[in-house]
């Protein structure tokens, strides 16, 4: 065997080791949840004798003990399972750390260096003594590790033949399954998809220009590169993806050693691990995930005695689960440890300057529970003791948001804490939507996008309200805020509501609540391939990248986590215009159409009633048994007149241009007569009245209320 | 003639400046570039170079006066930064110059301000003064603080 060979069939073994190392030590801990103890006793026992095989063939003199020792014991174990208790199984776990630390340094230097785990060795032979002294049935305490079963294990033993005494016919089974499966370094991986990226690149050229020649033939092999082109992209994707058990396999020996150290009782549950997430993503959000279940056994779980003392299940539950989600993964992290204390929170954020007094007294629940995530907020221990969460909380939100994805908590103090993580699959090519704002081409990824609208100008203003120099949408009975794109980025003025003929706004939800991005125009969606940012470029905090588009320009990504924080719209904010104090802010004041309606004088109406308004000739004025009528959208209306519907004579114009109201509601066959608008305009809200508007008395009325009651007392003209 | 240094020229308004020919990576006619909103002012965009994206630097803005008025076509030289190329935008691209390094003089106090931190050395040749820039200083002008430089420069 050649040099090269070795070389490789020791990276070989430390690969393959170091994935039984993970296994076997997930096995054991599931051990404390009553696993099948003899199974996993087995294949702990095969994982170790399979790297004692090939360290007998590498000559690692030390790591060959050491895996000796362990085998020795497990070999007892193996006979007796009922001889495993906590201690042993944390030998066995010290064990595999033992073996891990040896193979860090084999992988380093190429050989296992200095004996340092002669005191492990020392402990795994004494408690194997141990055991062997103690009177246990069905034990011979001189039995050496069985010659015999080792026939049985060997079909795990994957890639290391050498140890003779295997029986050569047990291999078989499992080389088809590894002749499917190959590895690939991840440097390689990456650089495909890169590659693949300029390609989307030059696909997305070829379109363009491919729709400027309209050349048949062209055409067809255009849109054959295109097909290709997403599949590749589709495939190479793929293969970055790794499901979430790879870092759940961490997480368990992560609880136990943690629930030890604080003498608490932790049990960890996982779901979903088949989940797949882009490797760059999952590695990104290991330590947040880490530091997340750390803190959910440090602070949020209780000592037993006080689980008891409030009538808890003594073993505290955390539970783990990933699941797809539209284009992301979510993972929520859910314990039913102490909670969070909103007020303690809020207290501490108060002592550390981090809110004023003043602000912290309008926050609600959730707000005060979100302090946690400022920087700053809990880098000291005296905070976790008090709110029982949140060390680095910041660092955790920071690290979620560099990937895209965000972050939720929510608490009932003394009942748990629940954590939700929202990330997007893939990073390095994204569907967004191409927006034009003040004529410059932007992209916005697709994923935080729930809707688009568009606002014709008839229906804007019953839409669209401006409260409190701010824009917000009515949208499914709430009011979503809205950001004036091109006024954020500075490149106009902000819009006026009155100006505007069409609105295009685009819907986004952040961190589960929704609001509005006014953009002039949306032109299509493309597949971009993001390209980082100059750091003081990124530092403007509003993009999220770069990318080429299809004739070379470079756009700008838009972050609308970054958008919305520019624009002082924190989810607090968001928050707060959720139903309650919205429904308040609508029905306290209300848009109004202020029209000049003749003998009736000036007149407000609700803008929600109006749904157009039209202009007509007063010659086209028809009269139809003795009512005036007109010829509207293929229909046949009554025009009735404001003085009429206040009980007094017709004043309709007979010459000169007519303005009537179309109402949005449901009396089709009537349209109100009105002499010129005036102004549109934001009143504290009355059914009905007068009002004083820019020092003039002003009627407000409800057309539904008066036409219905027309409706409904006297005989209908036509 | 061992101890010499080659340098590209070019002009910022009434500046003649320089920059040692090792850092400079190419340069460019005018190119459009993207607008980068609510960025620095010294951001003069972002450019598509072969697939790449770089930053441009309005070198310009920092060099000049705010008042003077900046040409509408300025050229784009590519500088190399830490292996991360910078576009700068500067009016016209000279020629490259060979200098022996005897001939480099330490910058006179009499330069304005802002310059003083760019500028590694300056070359006298007969009338002509050319201000050498310190490639790593140039590359970073949205770094430092550009209104606050271009405020020293005023006063």
């Amino acid at each position: 065997m050649s040099r090269d060979e070795l070389a490789e069939e020791l990276r070989e073994f430390l690969l393959e080791s170091s994935e039984n190392l993970d296994r076997t030590e997930q096995d054991l801990v599931a051990l404390s949840y009553g696993a099948e103890r003899h199974e996993v006793l087995a294949a702990t026992f095969r994982t170790l004798h399979s790297i004692k095989g090939a360290c007998g063939f590498f000559e690692l003199e030390h790591l060959t003990r050491l895996s000796h020792e362990g085998e020795s014991l497990l070999a007892i174990l193996r006979e007796s399972p009922e001889l495993l208790d906590d201690a042993v199984t944390q030998v066995l776990l010290d064990l595999l750390d033992g073996v891990r630390r040896y193979l860090a340094v084999i992988e380093a230097t190429g050989g296992d260096g200095d004996e340092t785990e002669a005191e492990l060795c020392d402990r795994l032979r004494i408690v194997r003594e141990g055991l062997q002294a103690a009177p246990v049935q069905g034990l011979s305490p001189n039995k050496a590790p069985a010659p015999r079963p080792e026939v049985q294990i060997a079909p795990n033993i994957v890639v290391f033949s050498p140890v003779e005494n295997l029986a050569p016919d047990a291999v078989p089974s499992h080389i088809n399954l590894l002749d499917q499966a190959i590895r690939v370094d991840v440097t390689l991986l990456d650089r495909l998809v890169n590659l693949v990226g300029e390609l989307v690149l030059v696909r997305n050229r070829t379109l363009q220009i491919d729709s400027v020649l309209a050349d048949a033939d062209l055409n067809a092999a255009v849109q054959r590169l295109n097909l290709i082109t997403s599949e590749l992209q589709e495939q190479v994707m793929q293969t970055r993806m790794q499901p979430m058990e790879s870092l759940f396999v961490k997480m368990p020996r992560l609880v136990r050693d943690l629930a030890r150290s604080l003498d608490k009782q932790v049990r960890l549950a996982t779901s979903g691990g088949d989940t797949e997430l882009d490797r760059g993503i999952l590695e990104a959000i290991r330590d947040p995930l880490v530091h997340l279940l750390r803190n959910s056994v440090d602070h949020g779980i209780e000592r037993v005695e006080e689980r008891l003392r409030v009538g808890k299940d003594p073993t505290g539950h955390i539970e783990i689960a990933a699941r797809h989600e539209g284009g992301s993964v979510i993972i929520s992290i859910v314990d039913d440890g102490a909670g969070i204390d909103p007020v303690a929170i809020g207290e501490r954020a108060l002592r550390l300057g981090l809110v004023s007094a003043d602000a912290l007294g309008t926050m609600t629940e959730r707000e005060k529970i979100e302090l946690i995530f400022l920087p700053g907020f809990s880098t000291s221990e005296e905070v976790t003791n008090i709110s029982g969460r949140g060390v680095g909380m910041d660092v955790v939100r920071t690290n979620i948001e560099q990937v895209s994805g965000s972050i939720e908590v929510s608490s009932e103090y003394s009942k748990g804490t629940a954590i939700v993580l929202r990330i997007p699959l893939t990073l390095a090519i994204i569907p967004s939507l191409m927006l034009l704002v003040a004529s410059q081409r932007f992209a916005l990824p697709q994923l935080p996008v729930v809707e688009l609208l568009r606002l014709e100008r008839e229906s804007m203003a019953d839409e669209l309200a401006s409260v409190g120099g701010s824009l917000f949408l009515r949208r499914h009975h709430q009011l979503l805020p809205v950001v004036d794109l091109g006024a954020l980025l500075e490149l106009t003025e902000p819009v006026s509501l009155r100006e505007l003929s069409i609105v295009t706004i685009v819907v986004v939800q952040l961190g589960g609540r929704e609001f509005g991005l006014i953009v002039d125009r949306v032109v299509d969606t493309q597949e971009i391939v993001v390209k980082p940012l100059d750091s003081f470029i990124g530092a403007v905090g509003v993009y999220a990248g770069a990318t080429i588009l299809g004739d070379g320009t470079v756009a700008m990504i838009l972050d609308v986590g970054g958008i919305a924080s520019r624009a002082k719209l924190s989810l607090d904010e968001v928050a707060a215009a959720d139903q309650a104090s919205v429904q308040q802010v609508v029905t306290e004041e209300e848009i109004v159409l202020l029209v000049d309606a003749g003998s009736a004088g000036l007149v407000a109406v609700p803008v929600y009633e109006i749904e157009r308004i039209e202009e007509i000739a007063a010659g086209e004025v028809q009269q139809l048994l003795a009512r005036p009528v007109i010829q509207y959208r293929e229909a046949v209306v009554e025009l009735v007149t404001v003085s009429e519907l206040l009980g007094d004579a017709s004043d309709l114009p007979q010459t000169g241009q007519l303005r009537f109201l179309v109402p949005s509601f449901g009396v089709a066959d009537r349209v109100v007569a009105i002499r010129e608008i005036v102004d549109i305009t934001t009143i504290p809200a009355v059914t009905s009245g007068s009002t004083i508007i820019g020092g003039k008395i002003v009627n407000t009325l409800s057309l539904a209320e008066l036409l219905m009651a027309k409706v409904g007392g006297e005989d209908v003209g036509v | 003639m061992s101890e010499s240094e080659q340098f590209c020229t070019f002009l910022i308004g009434e500046f003649r400046c320089a920059l040692p020919v090792a850092s400079v990576l190419e340069v460019h006619a005018h190119q459009r570039l993207t607008p980068v909103p609510l960025a620095p002012e010294t951001v003069a965009g972002l450019l598509n170079l072969r697939g790449q994206i770089l930053t441009v630097l309005d070198l310009r803005r920092h060099v000049l006066e705010r008042s003077e008025t900046l040409s509408a076509e300025p050229m784009t030289l590519v500088l190399d930064r830490d292996g991360q190329p910078v576009a700068l935008l500067v009016d016209t691209i000279g020629d490259v110059v060979r200098c022996r390094s005897g001939a480099l003089l330490p910058a006179p106090e009499t330069i304005p301000r802002r310059l003083r931190s760019l500028t590694r050395a300056v070359i006298h040749d007969g009338d002509l003064v050319t201000l050498v820039f310190d490639p790593a200083a140039v590359a970073n002008v949205s770094d430092a603080t550009p209104s606050l430089s271009r405020v020293g420069g005023v006063t």
